[in-house]
Order: C-alpha cells, then sequence, then structure tokens
C-alpha cells in the first residue's frame, strides 16, 4: 500500500516535472526572448530590477501592436547569479525554447560563461547590466548596453581628482568576486593614468558580515581616499564601519552605488561618495520622467540603473528585429537580428544615447558622475 | 592598531562564543549537530529587527523577544526535526536539519527579501577613549551582554537543577533516564536555551554591523561548527575560549597579513591545533 502510495507520487511529480519540457514554449504569434537572471540569491536584486524594466518595455510595444505584428513574451530563467545555473538556463533557451533573442545574464560572471555558448549557436545575447571587462571581445553575437566599468572608470577616477585633488588612494576589493577583481584592475589602470598612487590594497570575502578588521587597518593608513569595488552590500557595510571608526574620506565607488538599495542600508554613511552611473532617475528630461512615473506606478519603487537599462535594451532589440524584417528562431534569421543590431546609432533611451561601432559589442554611450546629497542622488558639480 | 584590532577580534569572538555554546550544548547531549543553528541565529536578528520596526519596541525588549522567539523556534526544531528521528540512525536529524537549515534561508529570503535590511542601532554611537582603545558605547553593550549570557549560562549549568540534569544527560542519555532524569524534557529544553544563545548572538551581530541577511547564518553555523570541533566537542568552556580565538585570528590576520588569507589562516590554525591535540583544547580523551 505503502509502495504505491509512493510511486503514485512519483509519478506525478514525474509529470510535472516532464509536462513544461515537450518541445519549444512560443506559439507562432509571439516573439520569444530569453531573460537569463539572478532572479533569487545575493544579486536578486538587480535581476528582479532588469525585469522589471524589460516587463515596462514589453508591455510598451505590444500595447503598440508588438514587432511585425507579433506580441512579445519574455521567458525568465533564474540562474541565482550562480555561473554554473547560468550555463543551463542559456543551453534550455537555445536548445528547448528556442528563443529569438537571450537577454542576459546579469552579472559579470554569469556572462562570462554564457556568452561563448550563445555566440556559438549564433543567437544574440545583450545583456543590460554586466559591466566586467572584455565580455563582448571576439564574440559577434555578444551584446552589451550597459556601462562597462573599463568605459567608466576613467571619467570617475578624472572627476575625483579634480573634486578631491587626490594624491593616493586605497583599494578595497572583494577577493572571491570576479567583478571586483576585474573593476580593482580597471582602477588601477585608469589611476596610473591620472597619475594617483595605490597606497595600500585591502580586501574582504563575499558574504563577510565583519569588516571592522579591515577598516580599523584601513584607519591606520590615513588615506586621501578608498575605492570600493564590490557589490552594494558589502560596500554598504563598509561605509558604515568606516564612519563608525571616523574615518570620513571620499569614496570612489562601482556601478553598485547606482541600487538605491545601498542608499537604504548606508544612509548617510555614503556622503562623499562618487561614481559612473548610465542613468539618473532625477533627469529632466521628459522621455526619463515618464519611464520614473511608469516604473513607480506599476511596481512602487523608484527605478535605478537597471531598470533604465532593460527598458533601453529591450527596445534596441525591438528595433533591430524590426529592421531584421524576421521574428522566426532561425540561424539566417539570427544572423539578420545581429546585423540589424550591431548598426543601431544614436538610439536615444532613458539611459542616454547609444551607438553600437562596427566589430564592438559595448555601445558607447553617456556616463553620468554622480554622488549623494543630504541623503539623495545628485549630479556631482 | 593593534589595540584597535584586539578589541575588534573580541567583540567579534564574543559574538562567535555565544553561537558555539549553543551547537556545543545540543552535541553535548545528544550527540548530534544542529545544523540550523546557523539559520536560528539568523532568524533572532530577524526578531529582533521586527519588533523595533514594527512592534515599536526598545532594542532591549526587542532583545528578549527575540530570545524568547528563538527558544520557540528551537523547541519546534527538537519537536520536528530530532525527536522522530532521534532513534532511527545518527545520520538522519544531521541532514533533516541539514534541510531543515535550506528551508529556514530560503523562508527568510521570501519572507524579508534577498538583501541585506539595515538594522536600527537604537544605541548612540558615542566613543570611549580608554588607553589605546577607541571603544564605542555599542561595543560595551554588546560584549557586557555576551559576557553576561556566557556567566549566566555557566552558573546554570553548573549550579541549577536543570543545568545539573543537563550534564547528566550528557554523560549517559541512559543512564540519566534510569535515574529518574526527564530525559526528553531536558532534550527540550536544551534545545531552547541552545537556540536563545544563537538567537541573542544574532541581534548581537546586527546590531554591531548595522545590516543583516538571510545568508548571514551560513557562515556563522560552518565557524560555529569549527570551534566546537577546535574547543572540543561538547566543552562549555572549550566552545567560549574557541570562539573568542577565532575572533582574535580572523582580526589579527586581516589586520597584519593579506585579508585575502583570513579565513585560510584560521582554518590551519585550528588544523594544527588539532593535530596537537586531537580532541580539541578542552575535549577529553573518549576510551
Amino acid at each position: 500500500m505503502k509502495k504505491r502510495f509512493l510511486m503514485t507520487i512519483c509519478l506525478a511529480l514525474g509529470i510535472l516535472l516532464a509536462g513544461p519540457s515537450l518541445g519549444p514554449v512560443g506559439a507562432a504569434d509571439e516573439v520569444l526572448i530569453g531573460n537569463a537572471s539572478s532572479l533569487t540569491g545575493t544579486a536578486a536584486q538587480y535581476g528582479i530590477s532588469t525585469y522589471e524594466g524589460l516587463e515596462v518595455a514589453m508591455e510598451e510595444i505590444n500595447a503598440a501592436g508588438g514587432i511585425l505584428g507579433k506580441k512579445i513574451r519574455i521567458l525568465k530563467g533564474d540562474d541565482s547569479g550562480d555561473p554554473r545555473q547560468a550555463v543551463n538556463v542559456v543551453q534550455k533557451f537555445i536548445t528547448k525554447d528556442k528563443v529569438l533573442v537571450i537577454i542576459g545574464a546579469e552579472l559579470t560572471g554569469t556572462t562570462r560563461v554564457t556568452a561563448p555558448i550563445s555566440n556559438s549557436a549564433g543567437m544574440v545575447q545583450f545583456t543590460a547590466s554586466a559591466t566586467g571587462a572584455g565580455l563582448t571581445d571576439n564574440l559577434p553575437f555578444m551584446f552589451r548596453n550597459s556601462l562597462p566599468e573599463a568605459y567608466a572608470v576613467p571619467f570617475v577616477v578624472q572627476a575625483g581628482k579634480k573634486k578631491f585633488n587626490l594624491g593616493s588612494v586605497v583599494m578595497i576589493t572583494s577577493y572571491n568576486l570576479d567583478y571586483s577583481v576585474d573593476l580593482t584592475k580597471i582602477y588601477e589602470k585608469a589611476l596610473g593614468a591620472a597619475g594617483i598612487k595605490i597606497q595600500d590594497k585591502i580586501s574582504y570575502a563575499e558574504g563577510d558580515i565583519d569588516f571592522s578588521a579591515q577598516v580599523s587597518k584601513l584607519k591606520a593608513l590615513k588615506p586621501e581616499a578608498v575605492v570600493m569595488t564590490g557589490y552594494y552590500q558589502e560596500s554598504a557595510q563598509l561605509m558604515i564601519e568606516m564612519r563608525k571608526q571616523g574615518i570620513h574620506c571620499p569614496i570612489l565607488g562601482s556601478n553598485g552605488f547606482n541600487d538605491p538599495k545601498i542608499l537604504d542600508l548606508a544612509g548617510k554613511a555614503m556622503e562623499g561618495s562618487i561614481w559612473a552611473s548610465g542613468f539618473f532617475p532625477d533627469n529632466p528630461d521628459p522621455k526619463v520622467r515618464k519611464f520614473v512615473a511608469k516604473v513607480q506606478e506599476k511596481y512602487k519603487k523608484k527605478p535605478n540603473q537597471f531598470h533604465a537599462q532593460a527598458y533601453d535594451a529591450m527596445w534596441i532589440i525591438a528595433e533591430a528585429i524590426k529592421r531584421a524584417g524576421v521574428t522566426e528562431s532561425t540561424a539566417e534569421n539570427r544572423i539578420k537580428i545581429r546585423d540589424a543590431l550591431a548598426r543601431t546609432t544614436g538610439f536615444v533611451g532613458v539611459s542616454g544615447t547609444h551607438t553600437f561601432k562596427p566589430g564592438k559589442g559595448d555601445a558607447e554611450k553617456s556616463v553620468f558622475i554622480l554622488t549623494l546629497k543630504t541623503e539623495k542622488y545628485a549630479l556631482l558639480d | 592598531m593593534l589595540a584597535q584590532q584586539l578589541l575588534n577580534g573580541l567583540t567579534l569572538g564574543s559574538t562567535y562564543a555565544l553561537v558555539a555554546l549553543g551547537f556545543t550544548l545540543v552535541f553535548g547531549i545528544l550527540g548530534m549537530i544542529n545544523f540550523a543553528h546557523g539559520e536560528i541565529f539568523m532568524l533572532g536578528a530577524y526578531m529582533a529587527l521586527l519588533l523595533v520596526t514594527v512592534g515599536k519596541l526598545s532594542i532591549f525588549w526587542s532583545l528578549l523577544g527575540a530570545m524568547v522567539g528563538t527558544a520557540i523556534l528551537g523547541m519546534i526544531i527538537e519537536r520536528v526535526s530530532f525527536r522522530p528521528l532521534r532513534k532511527v540512525s545518527i545520520l538522519a536529524p544531521l541532514i533533516s536539519t541539514i534541510g531543515l537549515s535550506i528551508f529556514l534561508r530560503s523562508l527568510a529570503q521570501i519572507i524579508f527579501g534577498a538583501e541585506s535590511t539595515r538594522f536600527p542601532v537604537g544605541i548612540k554611537t558615542a566613543f570611549y577613549q580608554l588607553g589605546p582603545f577607541q571603544i564605542s558605547l555599542l561595543q560595551i553593550v554588546i560584549l557586557a551582554i555576551s559576557f553576561s549570557l556566557m556567566a549566566i549560562f555557566q552558573i546554570f549549568i553548573k549550579k541549577t537543577k536543570i543545568g545539573k540534569a543537563m550534564r547528566a544527560t550528557s554523560e549517559s542519555l541512559y543512564t540519566a533516564g534510569l535515574l529518574g532524569i526527564p530525559v526528553n524534557r531536558i532534550i527540550f529544553l536544551s534545545f531552547a536555551v541552545a537556540s536563545a544563545l544563537g538567537g541573542v548572538a544574532g541581534v548581537l551581530l546586527g546590531l554591531n554591523f548595522n545590516a543583516i541577511s538571510p545568508l548571514m547564518g551560513k557562515m556563522v553555523g560552518l565557524k560555529g561548527l569549527t570551534i566546537i570541533i577546535l574547543g572540543g566537542m561538547g566543552n562549555i568552556t572549550g566552545a567560549m575560549v574557541g570562539g573568542l580565538f577565532l575572533g582574535f585570528v580572523e582580526v589579527l590576520s586581516v589586520g597584519y597579513l593579506t585579508s585575502s588569507y583570513r579565513d585560510a589562516v584560521a582554518f590551519a590554525l585550528m588544523f594544527l591545533v588539532l593535530l596537537i591535540r586531537p580532541t580539541g583544547l578542552f575535549g577529553r580523551v573518549v576510551r
């Protein structure tokens, strides 16, 4: 009796699990776009924001009649920010779901491992968030409209040099985080070019909760300024601890500083930070105001850079598909879409103007230098 | 800088020690590891957060509330994950607590979100200069609470009737039962005490670092486990000394070596200690 019951359960589970795997999920009147993203895990905040941005753009495009008369549908694929899972998600999109374009992955680490897979399958992959160095190099099917750190960091260093008259900095790195290690190298190069010395380097590990030792060490160094290269959680913790131990020097930050969550966590401790952004939510541009209002109404939150870039990415892709004039996911069609996408010039989105130069997958776009004023994001004077 | 680092180590170590005490208490009595202990630590912090933000209670009452809450949680865990499996095999409760720990962590992620949450301080950030030490009021409060809890726990386990019964049970479950000790109730209680200590540690850590996250129990749980191996499995003094030891080693290796080697240094030192004393610092040789 018990055995039979177990068998039934196994069978039921089997059916449940096997159900959705029968062939591609797309209907003929849909444009299927896969979003490989970190919807759970430590980077969930980024992934959720990106998805929301995509959704807003999708609704606008579909409301205006879709692409070539077909409605867009986004397939969610959660990789938890884990490169191994990201590989599975992207492979599923390519082989099983047969999507037209993949948007993602969310992070530098997950994008680095998935981009070559999409590329060899001849499928366009477009990340609206990953900013690590060289992610699109030698991969003709890989694109991004995020602000690559290598592009943005020199602007931050120059702004810091001008504003704070810096002679040296102390670098803080999360030594087991791809993103942070990459960014540290980029900063080293930009600092070198600007003639700013690196006084010392301090590191911590992902998931650390205690930063008191690092900060005491930092305090003894009496830094002119600090460069933080980690994600927002650890950066916020470091700021709080720094201010607690009485270090009030400026902080040159990373892309993670664009997530308003860092402000929620760090509050006043964030004052004195500067960083680059592809999006400024208080921008008076009517296009930006309209977008901000839409996100605020739909999700009850203020959009961040991830929302904005994802929104722009969806529009850039939609226009490219329209220009290519194809919606079925065949090898030739996907090449047409790639070529159309690569010819995007002067696309004006909510995160600035985008242009793809020949042979480059990174969009050239505007950079805003932001800081914190009375606990609000503001443009640096 | 050394003085400041020692103080950092003491604060961190005292939190570790509280976590390890809970671990070692359960191990001492049952000979089993409660892998969900790290999650109790995390949930303690979230309970206090809710009491402060939603319940509008002072941090003192929130701390007490979190203690009671985690004690109840501990008792539920004992009932659900340990008692039904205790007699089956030694591995069954181990696996069930691993499952429970994943469940609690995911549950916390669903309820509170995956990201860190700011922990309201409630204690003003005043600093005092004591010789070479710059100590904050917050650190004083944390040290006072953790060391007095450790002292109270020592008295409880050595002098009170229940404490004695716990020690007897840890000597031999069977014999204690024969001698008329209500073994099941004692195990139940020790889970409550162990979890309350873990919960307090979570609140103190949240207070100290201003932020808590659903994932913070994972590493702390692992460290707690390492500490009790270092201190001697089931040994109470060992857990406290081991906790402080780990706190100091971590902080000093960050301060004077490369921070990237912190965990490597901490774990290598533990390995060395165990090579010299395989039973741990305070462990007894089991014949």
